[in-house]
């Protein structure tokens, strides 16, 4: 009895110094787990900038929204929404910066291309064109082929201006990370996933529901007879644009203020100023969204629209709002 | 109130705090079920990432205020003192209260975006999955958690040589509890940074802290239950808190895989992951021979069956489940997918929300001065959560096996036409699931407060154990379970388990990869029904065995030892003789019927004899103890 103890003694002392052992070994392994190495070399969040907000900030946008409690960020979080990795990589900043500004909804293809201008004039973002641009990010460009304009299931959060360049500068940086080949690389079949992506989405059960109608290319308004009214054409130029994204037609409040009932109202904005809806108002908030901000609602959010459309364009659309009584 | 010591009263009110979170809790999984559903309900009011910051965090909140009330209940017992003073425990139930709510306020600001940041510190909360809360949650809930091992370490003896195993179990476990908090304080400014750190709480505290006070609750608690020797039981702490430690240091690499890290962690953290299983299995083998070991029957039969419960889905749950995916080769398809929840939902409530459960059953009991009560409810509840909780295990897993193959294989990321889709009747079944689950835990809630109406007073217990009578025959279902047997079970349940490890492994494979999923689903399919079956049969067989042998150490316990058939071995000289009358005695025994065995010598020894010859069916109560005549009682019990 006294030699089993005995031993069992000396097997608690050896069990000991192995466990003591494997400090050893996780402290060095931790220690090199945080130094740059030729192999790779980490990025910084406080580097890392877009349009003059750096990750960090975004970092701290993405901890205040707990957006990983929905999403997933380096495969941590919720499952409940896609993971955002390397979701930089796939649709480029312009196409963020689109669907940060009104989550409800997916960019259509022209809202897409007015954010890419503003990021080219601001400097964020080279030169390029939208085509060069859904080119270099096929991510963004099956959004907007497919997506464009349909409704979205993440909740409308109201993110700032700068939150959204910021959002964007911590999704740049995380898509720097080396996650070790996580996730893995798809080598199935064009046809494959499209022949699997087609029974889903027939299964599916939810309708594609496009925000307002059916979308239509932008190249094409005026083409058909019934579209020919200044009224018809506005409501097509607002839903290629993908205004309905943000302004709602029925009085319901989304990002921006509902068109319902806009023409002609007494209007309250920031700074306590109120004016009336008329013509040169609504021309002034489409062509310099910022100069007025309606009392309540975000800032800098919608991208200025001078330059993308005619003066007779927007004299449809004011048409259009004015018809929404 | 029937304790020994005053502090074990206290413990009442942090069981009471429990359910009241546990109930709270529970109703966010159901929300979060339900939105799972329909996505939209209500969005903008309580969205889902916020709901389920609730859910997580209550879980663990629960779960510690559990663990206190617990060790509050068992502590004085264990180095035989009263806390002083008292008002500090007070002072930690109100604190924690008050964190709680703290909590609850601040966790909705992310709706609107507002973390409190100062620098680079965010006071309100903080959006980080288990540790939303924000710097001041953290703060107040260190100083809980020092006020917490401060107030443990003072019931034990000042003699720290005088320690026995448990003693430094619970020690260790409630300093690191606090120790391990101190990381959850760190805000880095890289996202692989924080990561890492995040996992030296969230792991840490699962597979180390908490599974170190688990075994040593475990242990304790079945001593107290059925008298198992403290040597014994000591053996067991000590090496399952050693395995723990030695597998579930580096085994926490397992999370630094893929979040930015070197790729080395990749190789430690598949090896010794793949070692965390042992002190689990280690824990379930010992709870087996624990439970053979008293002689008196145990009046907390529903606190029994979470005690047995929480150690089965520790082993099947967390040990099972979690060497399914923590190999790197596995891990890269299943990380990020729900497949995560289903080992998270069995390993966090199956481990260690049941083992707080069966402590608050024997803790209520002792509160209320109730001696004897009707288990029926207990065991209902026991019986509907076992089956939610397996119920939502399946789902997730279900899910997230067709998560992996539309999410990662096909690349589909169009999540409202593509991946929900795919996982649709997952969540029909997370759902019924949820509901099962909760229907337990009403009747637990139920069963808890209302346990005096089901008191027995002592003339009622001996009726019923008339009533149970001794019988010539018995099923199968209710036989003693053999080593070898328990070793095909859990078998059984490894056997499955690597067939899941299995399916999720052959997503690496080339035709896997290119689109046809069969040879994975199959093999997850099989693997997950297998799991759970084998699991619900397995806790089935346990149980049942674990009822005959209570009930007929009751019956025994009525029979009149007067009467009893005697074997003397006075005359015998032979030990080859005396085995075999004993054993012919034995044999002709009903269940639940007994002979008293008369010796000059002392019988002790006999008892590893008839161990070896009858297995370990039987009771053995020593009648007289020399120093001329040795009397034993033997009963037949499955």
């Amino acid at each position: 009895m006294s030699s089993f103890i005995e031993k069992e003694k000396k097997a608690r002392r050896a069990a000991i110094w192995i466990i003591g052992g494997m400090i050893g070994i996780w402290i060095v392994l931790s220690i090199f787990s945080f130094t740059d190495s030729a192999a790779r070399k980490r990025p910084d969040t406080t580097q890392v900038t877009f349009a003059g907000q750096t990750a960090l900030r975004g970092k701290q946008v993405f901890q205040a929204y707990n957006c990983m409690d929905c999403h997933t960020m380096v495969g941590n979080g919720a499952y409940f929404a896609p993971d955002l990795t390397k979701i930089y990589d796939h649709t480029g900043p312009a196409w963020l910066k689109a669907y940060l500004s009104s989550p409800g909804t997916y960019p259509t293809r022209a809202i897409v291309n007015v954010n890419l201008q503003e990021l080219i004039q601001s400097g964020a973002v080279g030169p390029t064109t939208l085509d060069d641009y859904l080119a270099k990010y096929p991510g963004a460009k099956s959004r907007v082929e497919e997506r464009g304009g349909v409704q979205a299931l993440m909740p409308n959060l109201g993110f700032s201006a700068d939150d959204i360049k910021a959002l964007i500068a911590f999704l740049k940086y995380s898509s720097k990370l080396n996650t070790g080949g996580w996730p893995p690389k798809v080598i199935a079949s064009q046809s494959v996933i499209q022949r699997e992506a087609e029974k889903l989405e027939s299964e599916s059960g939810l309708i594609k529901s496009r925000v307002t109608g059916e979308l239509k290319s932008p190249n094409s308004s005026g083409a058909g007879g019934a579209g020919s009214s200044p009224i018809a054409l506005g409501k097509e130029q607002t839903i290629n644009l993908g205004c309905a994204a943000c302004h709602s037609v029925d009085g319901s409040k989304l990002v921006g203020p509902s068109f319902k009932g806009l023409f002609g109202s007494q209007v309250s904005l920031d700074g306590g100023r109120t004016v009336t809806a008329d013509t040169a108002y609504i021309r002034k908030s489409i062509l310099e969204p910022n100069a007025d901000i309606v009392k309540g609602f975000p800032k800098s959010v919608m991208p200025a629209f001078g330059g993308t459309l005619t003066d007779e364009q927007i004299s449809d659309i004011i048409q259009y709002i004015k018809s929404l009584k | 109130m029937n304790f020994q010591y005053k502090t074990q009263a206290f413990s009442y009110r942090f069981f009471v705090l429990m359910l009241i979170l546990f109930a709270v809790q529970i109703l966010f999984g159901l929300l979060l079920a339900l939105i799972q559903l329909d996505p939209d309900l209500l969005k903008g009011t309580l969205n889902f990432n916020v709901a389920r910051a609730f859910h997580l965090n209550l879980a663990v909140v629960w779960i510690v205020t559990g663990f206190m009330g617990t060790i509050l209940f068992v502590g004085p017992l264990l180095g035989k003192k009263d806390i002083r003073p008292f008002w500090l425990i007070k002072f930690l139930f109100y604190a924690l209260i008050v964190i709680v709510i703290w909590t609850a306020c601040t966790l909705p600001l992310a709706q609107k975006g507002i973390a409190g940041w100062i620098g680079n510190t965010p006071w309100l909360q903080q959006g980080k999955e288990y540790l939303e809360g924000g710097r001041i949650t953290d703060v107040l809930l260190l100083v809980g958690f020092t006020i917490f091992a401060y107030l443990t370490l003072f019931m034990f003896p000042r003699k720290v040589k005088t320690w026995n195993e448990m003693h430094w179990g619970l020690a260790i476990g409630v300093c690191a509890l606090a120790g391990v908090w101190v990381f959850s304080l760190i805000s880095a400014k890289n996202l692989d940074t924080q990561e890492y750190f995040r996992w030296y709480v969230v792991h840490y505290w699962v597979e180390a802290v908490w599974e170190i006070i688990h075994i040593t609750l475990i242990g304790f608690l079945l001593s107290k239950f059925f008298g198992a020797d403290e040597k014994e039981v000591g053996f067991a702490v000590f090496w399952g808190v050693s395995l723990v430690v030695l597998s579930g240091l580096i085994g926490n690499s397992h999370h630094y895989f893929w979040i930015g890290t070197p790729a080395f962690w990749q190789f430690w953290g598949s090896l010794f992951s793949a070692l965390e299983p042992l002190p689990l299995i280690f824990c379930l083998w010992h709870v087996y021979l624990d439970e053979k070991h008293g002689i008196t029957p145990v009046e907390n039969r529903p606190a029994f069956y979470f005690i047995f419960g929480s150690a089965l889905f520790e082993s099947m749950g967390a040990g099972v489940l979690g060497f399914t995916m923590t190999m790197a080769y596995a891990n890269i398809w299943e990380h990020g997918t729900w497949l995560t929840a289903a080992h998270g939902h069995l390993a966090l409530f199956g481990a260690f929300g049941l083992l707080v459960i069966g402590a608050t059953y024997e803790a209520v009991r002792k509160y209320k001065n109730i001696y004897r009560f009707r288990g029926y409810l207990g065991k209902l509840s026991f019986w509907l959560l076992f089956i939610g909780l397996v119920g939502i295990m399946g789902s997730f897993a279900y899910g997230g096996t067709k998560e992996i193959f539309v999410y990662r294989i096909l690349g589909l990321d169009w999540w409202a036409h593509q991946v929900r889709p795919a996982m649709a009747n997952a969540r029909v079944l997370l759902g019924f699931s949820a509901l099962v689950f909760i229907a337990g835990a009403i009747i637990l809630i139920y069963d808890l407060f209302t346990m005096k109406n089901r008191e027995i007073s002592e003339e009622e217990q001996f009726a019923r154990n008339n009533k149970l009578g001794s019988s010539s025959r018995i099923s199968m279902w209710r036989k003693n379970m053999m080593p070898v047997e328990f070793g095909i079970w859990l078998g059984g349940i490894w056997f499955f388990g690597l067939v899941v490890t299995g399916g999720v492994f052959s997503f690496n494979l080339h035709s896997v990869r290119a689109g046809d999923p069969t040879i994975p689903f199959i093999l997850m399919g099989i693997g997950y029904i297998g799991l759970i079956l084998t699991t619900l049969l397995f806790a089935v067989r346990f149980l049942q065995a674990f009822e005959q042998r209570q009930n007929m150490l009751q019956v025994l316990q009525n029979t009149d030892n007067e009467n009893l058939c005697v074997i003397d071995l006075k005359p015998v000289i032979q030990v080859r003789d005396k085995e075999k009358l004993i054993l012919e005695a034995f044999n002709r025994l009903n269940y639940g019927e007994a002979f008293v065995m008369v010796s000059d010598k002392n019988l002790s020894e006999q008892h590893p004899v008839l161990h070896k010859v009858l297995g370990v069916s039987f009771a053995w109560e020593s009648l007289e103890e020399g120093p001329q005549e040795w009397k034993v009682k033997i009963g037949k019990l499955n």
